[in-house]
């Protein structure tokens, strides 16, 4: 079979840390190549250096070589990779969303109207043709959608299948790679994306995939290559696949899975949302009502767009709730931050680097940042209230002591949150959260994003909490696996309503047919 | 403030100081009486520039409506001149009247900027000169008493530069004067400003401080954490409309005048400039860069002021003035600009 891509002893060096070490690899014709890792092996930079990325210009370029089809190729920058024949599909989506489907497929490539083609630069576009390109090229992957509609009326899902679809669309490219394309994906659409990627590869298209999903991987790959610490510690076949042995390959040691000890419940209630309303985007929903019931872990779950984050962000003010709220048998007013945060409700959102971080600021800040209401000590004349400086000595001391409890990897407790891995920054949120002892946490996706090994510290982290402090915890994810072994019950949402709690019955069919709207009876 | 490091604007500011030194020589104007001169146009115009602090550092932009703040100070000076208060009670009286007017103009101003965030600095800017008008009517309309006051002809409105002779005319200036040889050292005036100084840098290292410079990084965030930003916004510009009244008294009184109608109008710019010059971004200033800024701002003004009238056409020095003003201003935007693009790559 012909070698597509071949790359021999890559290397790349950011400033004195090793990022990629002598990497071989070899792509085939029609291939899908799997590559996995724990956050910082080396998997984005491999690709980011295959697709010309400015960032590794600017530190330096790479050593080692490139093969496309057998020539030697110098990758300078990211044209010339889209002209060799390379597509990429970041994490971070970049579309155009003033402007339509079909616009932002064929962007650069655009059909011309034939008698303009003579004004150059100036040349009428046919839309036409763009928007049955643009069809053809989504329903490659399984979309059916209409063109004309633009990019920022649609969903993240499917702004994800646009952004594959516009690779797809150049009829020069011969390698696909995706960054962890299914992880704003759910179950549904992640399978429609798999068959049709691997419709795609019999086409003649390579794939390569990267994701932290080994199931996924597993499914659709040819081969893996498991990256660790900058290094190819192993490649299998597809037909020596085993997710256990992977798993150990990529963490270099064995994982081991937390779950919690249920405790029984019939408590009080802490937290009761009674029949509110909420509106996001384009939606407005009615008669939502939720009791979140002392010290307990409360996983909210649900197909995504389908509302799991509704409560913790209605209460935060980042989406608008109206209606009664009540928190320890007194009424608050949702959005009234000072207020909410005061009686001890706190959030971290999902979208961590956006709404959860000073990523310019260092880890103390961000561990103790607006947590003196609490933690008097850090003031250092508390009487002066808002007025009062800070009390550094105080707040180092115990920064460091938070450092080395949540074994957070830092040089220094001045290192600034933008250095740091997903999963030391979700180390560094869930440290505030601690450092801020609220009574009722809400945490949104906390394991997205974060390697296998980093998660089962995180999930740990939250029992933890709970258990210690009696924090009511709650969880809203796409992650049900994780959830069933944290939780005490769970909340599936459909259509942004609650559709059903589960107390204990976490393995029945019934929740897996509730997170798609259906339940045992009407079946 | 731990590390000194000048950039281009600072570099560029200082060797043209340098050259304007240099020819001084030729000139023949003595050096002591430009070092003298500078000492107080530093102080002169530092508390202005240090009112933009605040608004800076919660991310509502440098202050171009600095006139409304301004007014508020002019307002102040002109009720105690109605009442004839002289001396340091005059002084007092003013800055106190000032600030609380200030904190009405400034409450009004928040409103405003609040409503439209992100615009800060163009809204500014227009609220600044459309305020003026405003006042002009006022200054013409009302019904102050005091003969020295009013236009000496008809009797009716304000004139448009009242001496503060007999008042509080120089009274910082004058106040703790240290004579060492030819050198003069308002002392007075520098301790009046310094400890000005030291109260904006205190307040940035309260937990209130702290917090309001975390909003422009991540204001989604600071939302989260339970901060008001509404209110720590409000309150930056009430502190900077403060500052811009007291800021506008000490000028007066060096000055010797009140100026008022179109005084405020163009008052904005130099004090934005001066700043730039100290090595302040959009979203974030220190005392230092007040310091800094002012001094190399105003002293090259000073000395390009004989220079460039001796060298060159005598409106040569104002045309300068203009041309460094709006660079130095314009330069910061382009420079920020710039700096964003790298930063998103």
């Amino acid at each position: 079979m012909e070698y597509v891509l071949k790359v021999k002893r890559l290397s790349k060096n950011f400033n004195e840390v090793k990022a990629l070490d002598r990497v071989d690899f070899d792509l085939k014709k029609g291939e899908i190549h799997g590559i996995i890792g724990a956050n910082g092996s080396g998997k984005s930079t491999f690709v980011n250096i295959l697709f010309g990325s400015k960032y590794i210009r600017d530190t330096g370029g790479y050593e080692g070589e490139i093969f496309i089809e057998n020539k030697k190729l110098d990758i300078k920058n990211t044209h010339h990779a889209m002209k060799y024949g390379i597509g990429m599909v970041h994490q971070e989506l970049a579309l155009l969303g003033e402007l339509d489907i079909s616009s932002n497929i064929k962007i650069n490539r655009e059909n011309i109207i034939d008698k303009t083609k003579l004004l150059g630069d100036f040349a009428l576009v046919d839309r036409e043709k763009n928007e049955t390109d643009a069809k053809k090229a989504l329903s490659k992957v399984g979309v059916d959608i209409n063109p004309r509609i633009k990019v920022k009326d649609i969903s993240t899902n499917l702004k994800q299948f646009v952004e594959i679809a516009r690779e797809i669309d150049n009829d020069k490219l011969k390698i696909l790679i995706l960054d962890e394309p299914t992880s704003s994906l759910n179950i549904e659409e992640t399978k429609i994306l798999l068959s049709n990627l691997k419709e795609l590869a019999n086409t003649g298209i390579s794939i390569i995939f990267i994701s932290h999903r080994l199931e996924e991987i597993v499914d659709i790959c040819h081969r893996v290559t498991i990256f660790r610490d900058g290094r190819v510690v192993s490649r299998y076949d597809k037909e020596d696949f085993d997710i256990n042995k992977m798993a150990m390959d990529m963490i270099g040691k064995e994982i081991v899975q937390v779950s919690k000890k249920r405790k029984n419940n019939d408590k009080e209630n802490i937290l009761s949302f009674k029949n509110v309303e909420v509106s996001y985007g384009y939606g407005h929903y009615k008669n939502i009502s939720l009791d979140i019931k002392k010290g307990e872990i409360l996983g909210i779950t649900g197909l995504a767009g389908h509302g799991q984050e509704i409560f913790g962000y209605g209460l935060m003010g980042l989406y608008d709730m109206k209606g009664e709220v009540i928190f320890k048998e007194e009424k608050i007013i949702p959005g009234d931050m000072e207020r909410i945060i005061q009686e001890g409700i706190y959030l971290l959102p999902d979208e961590r680097k956006e709404l959860g971080l000073f990523l310019n600021r260092s880890v103390w800040k961000n561990l103790v940042f607006e947590s003196y209401d609490g933690q008097n000590r850090f003031l250092k004349y508390p009487a002066l209230g808002k007025l009062s400086p800070l009390n550094h000595k105080a707040i180092r001391k115990y920064s460091n002591k938070m450092v080395e409890k949540l074994n957070i990897k830092v040089k220094d407790i001045d290192q600034k949150v933008m250095d740091l891995s997903g999963g030391n920054q979700q180390k560094v949120c869930i440290g505030r959260a601690i450092t801020i002892d609220p009574e009722v946490l809400f945490v949104g996706e906390p394991t997205r994003g974060i390697d296998l090994y980093s998660k089962e510290i995180i999930l740990d982290l939250l029992l933890e909490l709970n258990e210690e402090r009696n924090t009511t915890i709650i969880i809203f994810s796409g992650e049900i696996s994780e959830l069933k072994r944290v939780c005490d019950r769970i909340v599936v949402m459909y259509r942004n309503q609650v559709f059903k709690i589960f107390d204990d019955d976490f393995e029945s069919e019934e929740l897996s047919l509730a997170l798609s709207g259906r339940s045992l009876e009407r079946v | 403030m731990k590390r000194l490091r000048l950039e281009a604007p600072q570099l560029i500011m200082i060797s043209y100081l340098v050259i304007l030194a240099v020819s001084l020589k030729y000139i023949g104007i003595p050096y002591m009486d430009m070092i003298n001169d500078s000492l107080i146009k530093w102080v002169m115009n530092g508390v202005l520039v240090l009112s933009l602090v605040p608004m800076i550092n919660v991310g509502a932009g440098r202050n171009f409506g600095l006139p409304i703040g301004i007014s508020a100070g002019l307002l102040g000076m002109c009720i105690v001149l109605e009442f004839r208060l002289e001396g340091w009670l005059g002084f007092g009286v003013s800055i106190l009247i000032g600030s609380i007017i200030a904190i009405l103009f400034g409450y009004i101003y928040s409103i405003v900027l609040n409503r439209l965030k992100g615009n800060e600095e163009i809204v500014g800017t227009f609220a600044g000169f459309s305020f003026i008008p405003i006042m002009n009517l006022f200054w013409s309309l009302a019904p102050f008493k005091n003969r020295q006051m009013l236009y000496p002809v008809g009797g009716q409105g304000l004139r448009p530069k009242i001496n503060l002779d007999g008042y509080f005319g120089g009274i910082l200036d004058n106040f703790l004067k240290i004579n060492i040889g030819s050198l003069t050292i308002p002392l007075g005036l520098i301790m009046f400003f310094f400890i000005l100084c030291f109260m904006v840098y205190l307040f940035q290292r309260t937990r209130m401080g702290i917090a309001m410079a975390c909003i422009p990084e991540n204001e989604a965030f600071a939302k989260l954490s339970g901060i008001n930003i509404d209110r720590y916004r409000r309150i930056a510009i009430i502190f900077s409309n403060i500052l811009a009244a007291i800021g506008i008294i000490v000028y007066s009184q060096s000055y010797g005048f009140i100026h008022l109608y179109d005084g405020p109008f163009m008052m904005a710019f130099p004090a934005v400039s001066a700043i730039l010059i100290g090595g302040a971004t959009k979203n974030k200033a220190t005392v230092f860069n007040v310091m800094l800024g002012t001094y190399l701002y105003q002293t090259t003004f000073l000395l390009s002021v004989p220079v460039a009238n001796a060298l060159l056409i005598p409106e040569m020095s104002e045309i300068i003035r203009m041309i460094m003003t709006n660079g130095i201003i314009l330069y910061a935007f382009l420079y920020e600009g710039v700096r964003k693009r790298n930063e998103k790559v």
